[in-house]
């Protein structure tokens, strides 16, 4: 066991899936009790450091301990103590509830488990419908569900994969009130994933961005938000643009482009957008957003690009998958 | 947001039940009920179950029952008298009906891949050696529920069940260990993929992740 007061640590962990790095010489620290964001788009490699961490996947090298244990030498270890809630729910629906909860306690082997999940389902409010197939239940309450079952073995540390993804916005403010409430309540360090800048905003004390398998900047959010001071100015036109001449527009302080997106740094939007739009044909302009210092911004002052742009395709096809196993159930 | 105001007496400490061989077998419990809920709770898969075997020596054994064949007059020849083509059928169906059963069986391995279940599985302390032998005894127990099925079908259908006690139950034990072994075969080779089709083809190549 390792003593070090950290829920998560990690030096140098790598992970490859053939010739795809999909995680690169990662370093992290997590506190215990925390809130721990990872933010970036879809394909950063926020799913695989999860993977890794609780030792559904081999390390390719680097080193990593999760609840005061090493994943590698005490995968055993690491499993009794951490819980899981996964993107796409889940459960098996052909079974109750309260089976599902029973299976967990099984395979966890917990000892006298029944007076802690009928507190979970208390707390979750799915007492009463603990004998229905979870078949049948709502998204919200599927979800719950499987919060519940993650905290059933009382894990010293749950991963939360994109905990809101597909969620409409009831239900995602409805779960953000949970995830906190299951880290200050129940004393669980949790670790959640999520490509949502006002998710991680709202929920984490630490946020570690991350694209293309490294991560690019960590820090509390509002150390992450003091980097970046300025406000970009990002657009797209079908106007042959330079550099220079945005760069000669009073104001700017950087340019950069991709393809016909443009994003500028500037001072202050409000001062610099009208001078901006009489160097610019207006006809030309096929769209125009103002980023003021966010989560957002640090990720485009570091890569260039939106999280969501970076990682679209991969969100599209994510999209697909999900409603194809909504329609199933 | 109500579910953050409410205040109940958390947390309750929950010990660990079982470590070693005890635990191994809690988690093999659950996880072949699991495999046993799942298939008799839907009244399809039992109907199915029984109906199977009936259909087979009715529709099956009636028509290769019209086909003369050297070696079926050398067995009903040899055979006592009253021996109908059905009691010459009635092994061969029920090995098929093991080997049918082990390779729909390894179609919930595929399945728990797939829709993440797999993960979910193997996120808890339980060995993968633990998950295999629940799914391979979980399989070939769906099999054996067909062998008093098909008896009593075999019986309807006026066959008459010769020989002593003893030979019978080592008929029966030689089909329980051949539903095992076509369950653990099928399990084994579908193992490292999730294609559905795997259990025809042996692909291996493919990879869970």
């Amino acid at each position: 066991m390792i003593g070090n007061g950290l829920a998560i640590s990690a030096h140098g962990l790598t992970k490859n899936y053939g010739k795809l790095t999909a995680v690169d010489h990662v370093d992290m620290s997590v506190p215990r009790g925390s809130v721990f964001g990872l933010l970036g788009p879809n394909g950063a490699g926020k799913t695989t450091i999860i993977k890794v961490l609780t030792g559904l996947s081999p390390i390719t090298d680097g080193t990593a301990s999760v609840a005061g244990y090493d994943v590698v030498r005490d995968p055993m270890e690491v499993k009794q103590r951490v819980g899981w809630v996964a993107a796409e729910v889940i459960l098996d629906d052909d079974l109750s509830g309260w089976e599902n909860l029973w299976l967990q306690a099984q395979l966890q082997r917990l000892g006298d488990w029944k007076g802690r999940a009928e507190q979970l389902l208390q707390y979750f409010e799915l007492t009463d419908r603990k004998k229905d197939k979870v078949g049948t239940y709502s998204t919200g309450m599927r979800k719950k569900m499987e919060i519940a079952l993650a905290l059933l073995h009382q894990p010293e540390v749950i991963f939360m994969d994109e905990p809101t993804i597909g969620l409409d916005p009831n239900v995602r403010r409805m779960l953000w009130g949970l995830i906190t409430g299951v880290n200050k309540e129940f004393g669980v360090t949790v670790f959640l994933t999520s490509h949502y800048i006002e998710e991680a905003d709202a929920l984490c004390d630490h946020v570690a961005i991350m694209d293309l398998g490294k991560f690019v900047a960590t820090g509390t959010p509002s150390e992450l938000k003091n980097r970046v001071k300025e406000d970009f100015i990002e657009f797209e036109t079908s106007e042959s643009m330079t550099a220079e001449k945005l760069q000669a527009v009073p104001g700017v302080s950087s340019v950069r482009s991709q393809g016909n997106t443009w994003i500028v740094r500037v001072s202050s939007a409000e001062e610099v957008l009208p001078n901006l739009l009489r160097a610019l044909k207006t006809e030309g302009i096929h769209r125009i957003n103002v980023e003021k210092p966010s989560l957002e911004s640090v990720f485009i002052d570091i890569t260039g690009k939106r999280i969501e742009q970076a990682g679209s395709e991969v969100q599209d096809y994510r999209k697909f998958y999900m409603s194809v196993r909504r329609a199933r159930q | 947001m109500s579910t953050t105001t409410k205040q109940i007496s958390l947390p309750v400490t929950v010990p660990i039940g079982g470590i070693g061989h005890t635990g191994q077998l809690r988690q093999f419990y659950g996880l072949f009920a699991r495999e046993m809920i799942k298939t008799f709770r839907n009244p399809w898969v039992i109907a199915m179950t029984l109906i199977q075997p009936f259909m087979w020596l009715a529709f099956f054994g009636g028509m290769m029952s019209q086909l003369p064949t050297a070696q079926l007059d050398q067995f009903l020849l040899r055979a006592p008298a009253g021996t109908s083509y059905l009691s010459f059928l009635l092994p061969g169906v029920l090995a098929t009906g093991m080997m049918s059963i082990g390779m729909f069986g390894s179609m919930s391995t595929i399945q728990d891949k797939r829709f993440g279940f797999m993960k979910r599985i193997l996120i808890t302390p339980t060995s993968k050696a633990t998950v295999y032998l629940s799914k391979a005894l979980g399989s070939a127990m769906r099999g054996l529920v067909q062998i008093p099925v098909m008896l009593v079908a075999a019986l309807a259908f006026g066959v008459h069940l010769q020989g002593d006690p003893l030979t019978w139950a080592a008929w029966i034990l030689g089909l329980v260990f051949l539903g095992i072994g076509f369950s653990a075969f099928f399990l084994a080779i579908t193992s490292s993929s999730t294609d559905w089709q795997t259990r025809g083809s042996l692909r291996t190549s493919s990879r869970c992740r």
